[in-house]
């Protein structure tokens, strides 16, 4: 448990290190660039402060962990417990297997009116495949 | 995969979240365990038998043909 505290320790620094220093970085670009915010810009800064919120209410979950014996035990036992681990493993292979047939489709239906965006999204599901691949020989060499 | 988890804990009188924390995992787990949801890892199933004191084939039944 004392292990799985430090490991807890390093992931709330580098937590509270990316929830200070992204919108530090985004606030000083728009101090810098001086640029309109339209509704696409809204639209980001939106989804931005949405992932902010949850960056930092995990923060403060393993904050809390880091100095409850008990809550410490509930997060070890949820982040190692099996079942969710497989569940996480499912959920990347589906997700995965939909995101590249939805690109590869899109690249097909794309390349009828523009041939730039279809050989970007052919690219884009070429990049894909390619890890996939080494991934799988790392994984398939070191197990 | 059937198991026997579910009577055993009814047996023994204890209740899905204290065996949860015995096996270290989350009363889900054993829900799904026991509702053959969810098929066991060696590991799990090892922690399991060693709780209510019995083997692995005592608390896990094969039978046969099963995806792997």
């Amino acid at each position: 448990m004392e292990e799985f505290r430090k490991k807890l320790q390093k992931k709330a620094i580098a937590a509270a290190i990316i929830c200070l220093l992204a919108p530090t970085i985004l606030i000083t670009l728009q101090i810098i660039t001086k640029r309109d915010v339209d509704t696409f810009g809204s639209a980001i800064y939106g989804a931005f402060g949405g992932v902010m919120t949850v960056a930092v209410f995990n923060l403060v979950r393993m904050l809390s962990a880091i100095k409850s014996e008990e809550k410490l035990k509930r997060l070890y036992i949820a982040e190692k417990d099996e079942r969710n681990i497989l569940i996480g493993k499912q959920t990347c292979t589906a997700s995965l297997l939909i995101v590249v047939t939805g690109i590869a489709f899109a690249a097909l239906i794309a390349s009828y009116f523009n041939i730039t965006v279809s050989l970007t999204l052919g690219a884009v599901v070429l990049f894909i495949a390619l890890v996939l691949l080494g991934v799988r020989i790392y994984y398939n060499k070191t197990m | 995969m059937k198991n026997r988890i579910q009577e055993l804990r009814k047996s023994r009188k204890v209740t899905q979240q204290e065996l949860a924390d015995a096996l270290s995992v989350t009363r889900q787990t054993i829900i799904s365990l026991e509702n053959g949801k969810y098929n066991a890892s060696l590991t799990l199933a090892h922690k399991a038998a060693q709780f209510f004191g019995v083997t692995i084939e005592e608390l896990f039944i094969f039978e046969g043909e099963e995806n792997l």
